[in-house]
C-alpha cells in the first residue's frame, strides 16, 4: 500500500530515531576520521602538539609505513585463503544439504552452531585444539603424518602454522553463514529445469555445469564479498589466537588499525587508516549492491 | 540409460553420506572437544594425549567460573547490554522498516539503500571515533555506553530482516483497516505486527546474538568489570602464569552454549531472517 500521507500524521517520526542513531554513531564518524586523518593526534604526546593541521602527512606516513604494507599483504593472502576455503566448503555443504537424506534437517541444524559461537570463543577453541601436548588437533595431524611430534609441535608459534590456524578457524566460523545463503540460492532454482534436462539425458555433472553453476554464481559472489569484508574488517579471531604474531606473520589490517589507535595511541595515523578502510568498504559494497540488484532483487 | 542412472544414484548417495559425515565432524567436533574439556578435571587435560572423557563430570568448575569475581560480572553485563540493545533496536527499526516499505514519500528508496548499506559498515574503522565520543558524553566503561553504539550497528540488519517480512504482508488487509478509519500507527500496532511475529523473532534473535558475541567495540569502550562483556572477559581470561585451559574452556562454554542451544532450537527463524531477501519468493 503506497498510500498518501494523511494530514496530521508526521511521517518523519517513523524514521527519526533510526536516522538519529545512525547519524550520531555511524555517519558522523566519517567526518571525524577524515578530520583526524589531517591532524596530529598522538594521545601520548604533550597536549599542545595535538590538533595541529598536518595536511597529508598522516597519509604519507601510512603509505610508507612498513607495518601497514605488510598488514595489507597479509590481509590479501589471508582473505584469498579464507574466502576460497569458505566458499568452496560452503558450496559443498549447501549441495549436500540440498540432497534428500535421512537427518537432513539435523544437518542444517548443525550449521547453526559455528554461526552462533562468538569469534572470541571460536579463537579460544582452536588455540586449545592446537596446544602442544593437550591439543587434539595435534594428534590428528600426527596420525595423518603431517607433523612428527604432537607433544612439541606448536602451530601458533611458527609463521606458517599460525597463518594456517587463523585461516582454518575463520573457515570454521564463517562457512555456515555462506552455506545457508548458497542453500537458499540452490532452493531458488526451479525444479523444472532439472526435470527437463533429465529428459534430455543430462547427467549429474552436466546438470551442475549448465544449471546449478550459472544460476548459483550471484550467490557465490555475495559470499565472496562478505568474506572479503570480513578479512578487512574483523580482527576477533586473530586477536585471540595470535595477536598478529609470531613476528608480524598474522598481523592483518584490522589488527594493525586497532594497534595504531590503542597501542600506539596515534589517532591521526589511525584516522588515515580508517579512511583507507572506508574507501575499500565502499568499493566492495558497490559490487555487493550491484550483484544483489542485478541478480537477486529483480529475480 | 537406466543402468547409468542407477549407478549415478548410487555414487550420489555414497558421496552424500561421506560428505555429510565429514563436514558434520569438522563443524561439531572442535566445539564438542571444548565442551568435554570444560567438564574434565584439570589433571585429565595434562595427560598426553589428554583424556577427555569427563567421568565423573566436573560441573563444579562451571559454578566456580560463573561466580568468580573475574568472570561473573561480565555475564550480568552481557545480559543487560544484549537485552536492552535488542529491545531498543526493534522499537526503533519497526516503524522505520514499516515506513520504508509502505509510505509514498520522497527519498524512500535512498533511505532504504542507506540502511542496508550500513550492513557493510566496518566497526573496527570507527573505534577511535567511538572511543572519543563515548568518553566525551561520559559513558565510557558503562553499559549504556555499549548499548547505544550496538543499537546503531544493528539497525541495518534489523531493517533488512523486517522489511523483507513487511513486504510479505498483503496490502489489502491494511487498506481495509485504513478504510475503517484506522490510523497508520494503529495499523502497524494492531494489524501488521501480529502478522510479522516470525520476522520480529528472527530480527530479535539475530540482534541478540550479534551483540552477545560482539568483541572489538566492547574491548575499546570498557576497561573494568563495571561494563566488560563476556567476549572481553574471555579474551582477558588468563591463569596467573599461563593460560589455564580448564577454566578458559569452561568460560568459553558458559559464554557460548546457551546461545548455541537457543539458536539451534530457533534455527527456523534465524535462517529465514539471514536469508530473507536473498531469495525472492
Amino acid at each position: 500500500m503506497q498510500s498518501k500521507p494523511r494530514i496530521g500524521e508526521p511521517l518523519y517520526l517513523y524514521f527519526l530515531p533510526a536516522i538519529a542513531f545512525v547519524g550520531v554513531f555511524l555517519l558522523a564518524s566519517i567526518g571525524d576520521i577524515i578530520y583526524l586523518s589531517f591532524h596530529y593526534f598522538r594521545l601520548a604526546s604533550p597536549l599542545q602538539e595535538n590538533g595541529i593541521f598536518v595536511g597529508f602527512q598522516n597519509y604519507w606516513n601510512l603509505l610508507t609505513d612498513g607495518r601497514f604494507q605488510q598488514s595489507l599483504l597479509t590481509t590479501v593472502l589471508f582473505g584469498l585463503a579464507s574466502s576460497a576455503g569458505t566458499v568452496l566448503l560452503g558450496l559443498a555443504v549447501a549441495l549436500l544439504a540440498n540432497q534428500s537424506f535421512k537427518g537432513n534437517s539435523f544437518y542444517v541444524a548443525i550449521m547453526v552452531l559455528p554461526w552462533a559461537v562468538a569469534n572470541v570463543v571460536a579463537g579460544r577453541q582452536w588455540s586449545f585444539l592446537l596446544q602442544p601436548g593437550m591439543g587434539l588437533a595435534n594428534y590428528f595431524l600426527f596420525y595423518l603424518g603431517i607433523i612428527a611430534d604432537p607433544l612439541k609441535f606448536s602451530a601458533l608459534s611458527t609463521p606458517l602454522g599460525a597463518f594456517s590456524a587463523i585461516v582454518v578457524a575463520t573457515i570454521w566460523k564463517s562457512t555456515p553463514f555462506i552455506a545457508l545463503i548458497l542453500l537458499a540460492g540452490l532452493q531458488s532454482i526451479p525444479r523444472e529445469l532439472y526435470d527437463a534436462s533429465e529428459v534430455d539425458g543430462a547427467g549429474m555433472f552436466s546438470k551442475f555445469r549448465y544449471i546449478t553453476y550459472p544460476l548459483l554464481t550471484p550467490f557465490v559472489n555475495i559470499g565472496l564479498l562478505f568474506c572479503g569484508l570480513g578479512a578487512m574488517g574483523s580482527l576477533d579471531i586473530v586477536y585471540i589466537m595470535t595477536n598478529g604474531g609470531p613476528g608480524t606473520s598474522t598481523n592483518i589490517f584490522p589488527l594493525f588499525l586497532y594497534k595504531t589507535y590503542f597501542m600506539a595511541w596515534d589517532f591521526g595515523l589511525g584516522g588515515a587508516a580508517s579512511v583507507f578502510l572506508m574507501i575499500f568498504t565502499m568499493i566492495t559494497f558497490f559490487f555487493l549492491v550491484r550483484s544483489l540488484i542485478k541478480y537477486v532483487v529483480r529475480m | 540409460m537406466r543402468r547409468i542412472n542407477l549407478l549415478e544414484q548410487k555414487i550420489r548417495k555414497i558421496l552424500t553420506v561421506v560428505g555429510v559425515l565429514f563436514t558434520s565432524c569438522f563443524f561439531v567436533a572442535p566445539y564438542m572437544v571444548m565442551v568435554l574439556a570444560s567438564l574434565s578435571s584439570a589433571d585429565q587435560l595434562l595427560l598426553t594425549p589428554p583424556n577427555l572423557l569427563p567421568i565423573p563430570p566436573h560441573f563444579e568448575r562451571y559454578l566456580a567460573v560463573a561466580f568468580s569475581n573475574e568472570f561473573g560480572p561480565t555475564i550480568i553485563n552481557s545480559l543487560i547490554v544484549s537485552s536492552f540493545a535488542t529491545v531498543t533496536t526493534l522499537v526503533i527499526t519497526l516503524p522505520a522498516s514499516y515506513g520504508v516499505t509502505r509510505f509514498r514519500i520522497k527519498g524512500r528508496t535512498s533511505l532504504l539503500t542507506l540502511f542496508i548499506a550500513l550492513m557493510a559498515f566496518p566497526s573496527v574503522g570507527i573505534i577511535g571515533y567511538l572511543y572519543d565520543l563515548i568518553r566525551a558524553i561520559g559513558l565510557f566503561d558503562t553499559t549504556p555506553g555499549l548499548i547505544l553504539p550496538y543499537v546503531a550497528f544493528n539497525i541495518a540488519v534489523s531493517v533488512w530482516v523486517l522489511t523483507n517480512f513487511f513486504k510479505a504482508v498483503p496490502i489489502e488487509i491494511e487498506e481495509a483497516a485504513a478504510l475503517d478509519g484506522c490510523s497508520k500507527m494503529g495499523i502497524l500496532l494492531r494489524i501488521v505486527i501480529p502478522l510479522i511475529k516470525p520476522g520480529l523473532m528472527a530480527a530479535a534473535l539475530i540482534v541478540f546474538i550479534n551483540t552477545w558475541n560482539e568483541f572489538v567495540v566492547a574491548l575499546v569502550l570498557t576497561i573494568t568489570n563495571r561494563a566488560r562483556t563476556i567476549p572481553v572477559g574471555i579474551a582477558s581470561f588468563q591463569g596467573i602464569h599461563e593460560t589455564n585451559w580448564s577454566e578458559t574452556t569452561t568460560a568459553a562454554v558458559i559464554a557460548s552454549l546457551p546461545v548455541v542451544v537457543l539458536a539451534i532450537f530457533l534455527r527456523r527463524w534465524i535462517i529465514s531472517g539471514l536469508t530473507a531477501g536473498a531469495v525472492k519468493k
